[in-house]
C-alpha cells in the first residue's frame, strides 16, 4: 500500500507550488513571443556555456580533489571547505571580489559565464569526484598493474566511464544557471534578460502573475523535455571503492588555490574594512549568536525533509518509470513563484519560517539531487531488491538490509549540499520570513544599509554556520558508517 | 528508519515547545495588543528606525509593537495581497510614490487625513492622496568620489553622462526591481519628454558599467571602485561621513532638477488595531519621530524643523527639485516594458 502512496505523495509534494499557481491564474495572459524568445534564448546560451565551462574546470580541480590522500582528513576538508565556500558567501560580495580581479569586465554573456564558473565549479569538482571515486574503483587497479599512464587512462577508460555523470553534473549546473537571478540581472548587460528575470519582472508587475506563470511553465517544460533527452541511452556502473589517488594530479589543487587566492584578495578587503568598524556590530551581537544558530536549525530540518523524500524513495525501492522519468526532467517553476506559493498555503506567524523555507528548499532540490545520482545508485540496486523479494524478503527488511545501508551515504552527502544551501539562503528565506532570524538574512539587510563591509565581516560568519551545518551532517554519517 | 522517525519526532517536538513557549511568552505579555508593522527590514533592523520608535510608542501606548518584514515595496505589496488578513498587519510602511496606484488597485486602505500637516513645501505634492502619509523622501542624485578616474564637471548634466570619458563608468539599478532605478527612467522621461527620453536611455545603455538589482548592490559595486558615479541619494555621503568617518564621497549638483523620492504609510482596513497604528503613525510624525527616522534612515524629515541643528540642515540642497509624481500602474508597466526593449536592443 505505502509503496503505492509514496510515489504518489512526492509527485503532488512536488507539484505542490503548480498546483497552488494554476488557482492563481485567473485568465492566460501570454507574454509576446519576441520577449520569450529572446529571454530564452539569453537563457540557454549563458546556461549552457557556463555550465560547460563550470563542468571543464571542476573536472581539473576534481582531480585534485582525489589526488589528495583520504587519510589527510584536515587537509581534505579545507579542499572541500576552498570547493564549497562560494556557495556561502553573499552573491553580492563574491561579485565585487570577481570584478575587481578583471578590468573591464566584460558584460553580457561572456560576464555571467565567467561570474557562474567561478562561482560554482568548486561544486562541481566535488560532484565529480564523488563519483570518480565510486566509478573509476573499479577499473584503476587493474590500468595501474597494467602499466597505463594517467593521460591514457583519462583518455581512454576515465572519461568514458564517467560520461554520464558528466552528463547528469552538467543538467544539473545548467538547470541552475538557467534559474539564476542575480549574476544576470548585475553581468548580464542587454543579454541579462532571462527567463527567470523576465518572470520576476512580470510578478513584480503585473497585478495577477498570468504572464509570470505561463513563462515559469515555459522553463520547466524546457527542463523536462532537456532531461529526458539528456538522460536517454545511459549505460551502468557497479561502483567500486578503490584507491584512485594515482588518477589524480596536483595540478588541480593548484588550480583551485590560485582562484580562491585571488578570490579572497578582493573579499578581504571588504573585510578589513569590516573588522575596522566591528563595534557597530554590538548592536547584533545577541542576534548574530541567535542567527547562527537558526541559520543551523534551518539547515537541518531541511536535511531532514530531504532525507524523508529519499528515504521514501528507498522504501519504494524499484522506482516506477513514470516517477522517475518525472524526477528526472521535472524543475520547480522559479525560486520567486514557488516561495510565493508558500505563502499561500501555510500560515504568516514567524514559527512556520522554520517549516516553510525548508518545504521550499525540498520542492526546489529533490528533483537535482535525484538527478545527481541518488536515482541512478537507487537503480543499481533493483537486482539485489528483486533477489531479496524472491528470497521472501519482507519490505522492512529489504529497506533495511539492503537498500538504505548502500545508499544512505550518498543520500546524506547530498542532504548536507542542499542543508549548507538553505544554511546560507537569504533570498527564499527573505520571502518567505517575517523576521532577520537568520544569519542571511543580516547579511543582507547590512547590505541594504550601506554596512556591505560588516556584512563581510558576518559572511564569515555565515561561512562559519554552512560549514558547521555541512560538517555535522557529515561527521554524523561518518560516526554512522563507522559504528555499521 | 526508526532512527529516523525518532529525528524527525525530536525536531518537531522542538518546534511544537517553540511554539508554546512563543504563546506562553504572549501570555507573559500579559493582556496588551500587539500592533503588527509590516515594513522593510532596513527599517525594522538594529540600524534602522524601528526599533527606537518602537520604544517611544510603547512607553506610551500600553501595547506591544511587532515588525513584519518583507524585503521591499514590491515584495510587501504582493504578500500583502496574498496572505491580505492573514498577514495582520495594522500599518504599512515604505512603498514610494511609484507604488501607491498598484497599492490602492491591490488593497484597500482606510482615508487618513492629514491634508493640515505643515509638511516641507519641497514635497507638498506629496499629500495629494487621501490614503498614505509621506513620513521621509530623499533626493536622488549622482555621488562621486575624491579623485575619480575622469573629470566630472559641476554641475553634471545628464548629456554629458553620455560623453565618452563616462563610458562604463556609472552604476544604476534595474528599473524593474529596484525603486531608485525606477526614479532615474522616469527622471529622464519627465526632463527629455519620452520620446527624446528613451532616446537618451538607449544611448546610456553603453555608459553603465551596471544595473544592479538593488541600490545596496549598485551603491556596493562604487565603493569597491567599479564604478566613479552611481546614482543615489544626496544623503549618502553624509552616512559615509558620520557612520564611516569617511569623507572622500559627495552628492553632484546636477543641471537638471532632481529627482525626489517620498516614502509613505498606509492603514490596510484588514487592520486589527486601527486606533493604535494610528498612533503610531502620529508618532513617525512628530519631530522626534522624525528625528529618528532622519537620523536612522539618512533620509529627510518631512518636517524641516526636525533637521534643525543637525548635520542633515547642513547638505546642501540647491538642487532645483522636481515635483513628485503619481504615475498610474500601467503608465510604469508600459514605461518598463519600452526599458526592457531599449535593454534588449542594446545587446551589450
Amino acid at each position: 500500500m505505502g509503496k503505492k502512496i509514496i510515489p504518489w505523495g512526492i509527485s503532488l509534494f512536488l507539484l505542490s507550488p503548480c498546483i497552488v499557481l494554476v488557482f492563481l491564474l485567473h485568465h492566460w495572459a501570454m507574454p509576446s513571443w519576441g520577449e520569450l524568445f529572446w529571454a530564452l534564448g539569453n537563457s540557454i546560451l549563458q546556461s549552457f556555456f557556463s555550465a560547460l565551462f563550470a563542468l571543464g574546470l571542476g573536472f581539473v580541480v576534481a582531480l585534485g580533489a582525489i589526488r589528495l590522500s583520504p587519510e589527510r582528513f584536515v587537509l581534505k576538508s579545507i579542499f572541500d571547505i576552498l570547493c564549497l565556500v562560494t556557495q556561502f558567501i553573499p552573491v553580492v560580495v563574491s561579485l565585487v571580489a570577481i570584478l575587481n580581479l578583471i578590468e573591464p569586465f566584460p558584460n553580457g554573456i561572456l560576464g555571467m559565464v565567467i561570474v557562474h564558473v567561478f562561482l560554482n565549479f568548486g561544486l562541481a569538482a566535488i560532484l565529480l569526484s564523488q563519483h570518480m571515486k565510486t566509478v573509476w574503483g573499479e577499473t584503476s587497479d587493474m590500468a595501474r598493474t597494467l602499466g597505463v599512464t594517467r593521460f591514457l587512462y583519462w583518455r581512454k577508460a576515465g572519461l568514458p566511464l564517467i560520461k554520464k555523470e558528466l552528463g547528469l553534473i552538467f543538467l544539473y549546473l545548467f538547470s541552475l544557471f538557467f534559474t539564476s537571478f542575480s549574476v544576470p540581472l548585475i553581468v548580464g548587460g542587454g543579454r541579462g534578460t532571462t527567463l527567470e528575470i523576465l518572470i520576476y519582472e512580470k510578478m513584480r508587475l503585473s497585478l495577477d502573475w498570468s504572464a509570470a506563470v505561463v513563462l515559469a511553465w515555459v522553463q520547466v517544460a524546457f527542463i523536462f523535455i532537456l532531461s529526458f533527452l539528456a538522460i536517454r541511452n545511459r549505460t551502468n556502473v557497479t561502483p567500486r571503492n578503490a584507491n584512485i589517488q594515482w588518477l589524480g594530479s596536483y595540478a588541480g589543487v593548484f588550480v583551485l588555490l590560485i582562484l580562491m587566492a585571488s578570490l579572497f584578495a578582493g573579499y578581504s578587503s571588504g573585510l578589513v574594512e569590516g573588522w575596522i568598524q566591528r563595534r557597530d556590530l554590538s548592536l547584533y551581537m545577541n542576534d548574530l549568536g541567535w542567527g547562527f544558530l537558526n541559520s543551523i536549525m534551518l539547515g537541518l530540518i531541511t536535511f531532514v525533509f530531504v532525507m524523508v523524500i529519499f528515504e521514501g524513495l528507498s522504501w519504494v525501492g524499484i522506482i516506477p518509470e513514470w516517477l522517475d522519468r518525472f524526477l528526472n526532467g521535472y524543475l520547480a517553476p522559479s525560486t520567486s513563484l514557488t516561495c510565493f506559493a508558500f505563502l499561500i498555503l501555510l500560515p504568516a506567524e514567524p514559527i512556520w519560517s522554520y517549516f516553510k523555507i525548508p518545504l521550499a528548499f525540498v520542492i526546489l532540490s529533490a528533483p537535482a539531487l535525484y538527478r545527481m545520482g541518488f536515482g541512478e545508485r537507487l537503480k543499481d540496486l533493483h537486482h539485489q531488491i528483486e533477489q531479496a523479494k524472491i528470497l521472501g524478503a519482507e519490505d522492512g527488511a529489504i529497506f533495511n538490509e539492503v537498500t538504505w545501508p548502500q545508499i544512505k551515504s550518498h543520500a546524506r552527502f547530498l542532504g548536507a549540499l542542499v542543508a549548507t544551501w538553505a544554511c546560507g539562503d537569504f533570498a527564499v528565506a527573505r520571502i518567505l520570513s517575517t523576521k532577520d532570524f537568520t544569519l542571511g538574512l543580516i547579511t543582507q539587510t547590512l547590505l541594504s544599509t550601506y554596512r556591505s563591509s560588516l556584512a563581510s565581516v558576518v559572511s564569515v560568519l555565515l561561512l562559519l554556520a554552512c560549514l558547521s551545518c555541512f560538517f555535522l551532517i557529515m561527521g554524523w554519517d561518518y560516526v554512522d558508517r563507522r559504528k555499521s | 528508519m526508526k532512527h529516523f522517525v525518532l529525528f524527525i519526532a525530536t525536531v518537531f517536538t522542538i518546534l511544537f515547545i517553540a511554539y508554546l513557549n512563543k504563546n506562553q511568552s504572549f501570555l507573559v505579555h500579559d493582556q496588551k495588543p500587539t500592533v503588527k508593522i509590516f515594513t522593510y527590514s532596513s527599517f525594522s533592523s538594529k540600524w534602522g528606525p524601528g526599533p527606537v520608535l518602537k520604544e517611544m510608542f510603547e512607553k506610551t501606548c500600553d501595547c506591544h509593537v511587532d515588525f513584519l518584514e518583507g524585503a521591499d515595496a514590491g515584495i510587501l505589496l504582493q504578500r500583502l495581497k496574498i496572505e491580505g488578513e492573514k498577514l495582520g498587519a495594522d500599518l504599512v510602511i515604505g512603498l514610494d510614490q511609484y507604488d501607491l496606484q498598484k497599492a490602492v488597485v491591490q488593497s484597500n486602505w482606510r482615508t487618513l487625513e492629514f491634508s493640515n500637516l505643515d509638511i516641507d513645501p519641497q514635497i507638498k505634492a506629496a499629500l495629494k492622496n487621501e490614503f498614505f502619509v509621506p513620513y521621509d523622501w530623499g533626493v536622488l542624485t549622482f555621488v562621486t568620489r575624491d579623485n575619480p578616474s575622469i573629470e566630472i564637471p559641476s554641475p553634471l548634466s545628464l548629456d554629458q553622462l553620455l560623453e565618452k570619458p563616462f563610458f562604463r563608468k556609472i552604476a544604476l539599478q534595474d528599473p524593474r526591481t529596484s525603486s531608485v532605478g525606477l526614479q532615474f527612467v522616469m527622471w529622464v522621461l519627465k526632463i527629455k519628454g519620452e520620446e527624446a527620453g528613451y532616446k537618451y536611455l538607449s544611448q546610456m545603455m553603453r555608459q553603465v558599467q551596471s544595473f544592479s538589482p538593488s541600490w545596496s548592490a549598485s551603491y556596493g559595486l562604487f565603493k569597491s571602485g567599479q564604478a566613479d558615479l552611481v546614482f543615489s541619494y544626496t544623503t549618502s555621503p553624509l552616512y559615509n561621513q558620520i557612520e564611516e568617518k569617511n569623507t572622500h564621497f559627495k552628492a553632484l549638483e546636477m543641471v537638471e532638477p532632481n529627482p525626489v523620492q517620498v516614502e509613505f504609510v498606509g492603514i490596510p482596513t484588514s487592520c486589527q488595531h486601527c486606533d493604535l497604528a494610528e498612533k503610531f503613525l502620529n508618532v513617525m510624525l512628530s519631530v522626534e519621530g522624525q528625528k529618528v527616522i532622519m537620523e536612522k534612515n539618512y533620509m529627510l524629515p518631512v518636517f524641516k524643523k526636525a533637521a534643525e541643528g543637525t548635520a542633515f540642515e547642513k547638505i546642501p540642497i540647491p538642487f532645483r527639485l522636481m515635483n513628485v509624481q503619481f504615475p498610474t500602474v500601467s503608465d510604469i508597466d508600459r514605461i518598463l516594458k519600452r526599458w526592457s526593449d531599449l535593454r534588449r536592443e542594446s545587446n551589450l
